[in-house]
């Protein structure tokens, strides 16, 4: 896996997407500003749909939350995957080789994972049916605030690529 | 300017900019970045419910959000004005960074009246959104869209404060 990885970085580095953003120079900072619109898209629905599994805002029913949250969670969600990747394309060995960027990546992974939870145990459903001023049970409370967690990490593995890792 | 310099130059900031402690610079940075997670983050979802979307979710309920985005309005306002300290010299002549100020005040401003003209109508969820209400939503949208693309521009565009060693486009 490693080594396939560290191949994949330095092929990368022959193709058109890493010659796009490195001959480009206004590539890099437009997909950072999409980057960061996407972390309000997927941060902002996902801790609304959090909070309000761990009780904030109990008027609210939860399931209409649960149905929007996928739609517009994956939304930014995609845009930053997109963005990421090209901005991995212009400069993959240094982002292969950056201990944050693992982190992050172990993160977003483990929050996939959490929201694997979510679904498998029949949380989500059992949360679609919690009406106005019910309280959602432990096991949602449980994986709503690992979330919250998890993504609040991955902002802060995002920032440290070029303090604790060498990115720029 | 000799004000400008004279900020940069206090202990505070050039322990923030030289320091080379994860406490300084990169800690305060991580804390904008979450912050804006909340603060714009939920300030967006709820300009879309406004706007229409989900509108089987009643509206009242998320005045208790408001909170959490002052929470994140005030983390930012302090880890903001501690960057801004550490780079006074090029930042604070940056055009770029009023733009940035000038959004984020109008969003501010909009949020404000939203709590207050907008959520202390008792009925709120008994009639449909009025035109005002989704005014008011899509110039919030619109104010973060540009308030987030003026702060990272700030890295790119106009004078650009450096960390020694570093291209700085945090």
């Amino acid at each position: 896996m490693y080594t396939f990885l560290e191949h994949f970085s330095q092929w990368l580095k022959t193709t058109g997407p890493h010659f796009f953003v490195v001959q480009n120079a206004w590539v890099v900072p437009a997909c950072q500003t999409l980057h960061f619109f996407g972390l309000a898209m997927l941060f902002g629905m996902v801790g609304l749909l959090d909070l309000r599994m761990l009780g904030i805002a109990r008027g609210l029913p939860i399931g209409p939350i649960n149905k929007a949250a996928p739609l517009w969670g994956f939304a930014g969600f995609f845009l930053n995957l997109i963005t990421g990747f090209l901005l991995y394309a212009g400069d993959p060995v240094q982002y292969f080789h950056n201990v944050a960027f693992r982190w992050k990546m172990l993160f977003i992974l483990l929050a996939g994972l959490n929201l694997s939870a979510f679904l498998i145990t029949g949380t989500s459903r059992k949360v679609d049916t919690i009406g106005p001023g019910e309280d959602a049970p432990v096991l949602a409370k449980l994986i709503a605030a690992m979330s919250l967690f998890l993504w609040i990490g991955v902002m802060y593995w995002g920032r440290m690529l070029p303090f604790i890792g060498s990115a720029f | 300017m000799p004000f400008l310099s004279w900020v940069e130059g206090l202990s505070l900031s050039v322990w923030i900019r030289e320091g080379g402690s994860i406490w300084g610079y990169p800690t305060i940075l991580f804390l904008h970045t979450v912050g804006l997670g909340f603060l714009a983050g939920l300030s967006v979802a709820m300009d879309v419910r406004i706007l229409g979307v989900s509108s089987g979710l009643p509206l009242i309920p998320f005045t208790r959000f408001f909170r959490f985005m002052w929470a994140g309005f005030w983390v930012n306002a302090i880890s903001g004005v501690l960057l801004l300290m550490a780079d006074a010299t090029t930042k604070a002549i940056n055009p770029v960074f009023y733009i940035k100020m000038g959004f984020t005040a109008v969003a501010i401003i909009v949020l404000i009246l939203l709590r207050r003209r907008f959520f202390n109508d008792p009925g709120l969820d008994q009639h449909a959104v009025s035109g005002k209400g989704k005014a008011m939503a899509v110039t919030s949208l619109l104010c973060w869209v540009g308030a987030i693309t003026a702060g990272r521009l700030m890295a790119y565009i106009g004078p650009v404060a450096g960390l020694p060693g570093t291209s700085n486009h945090f």
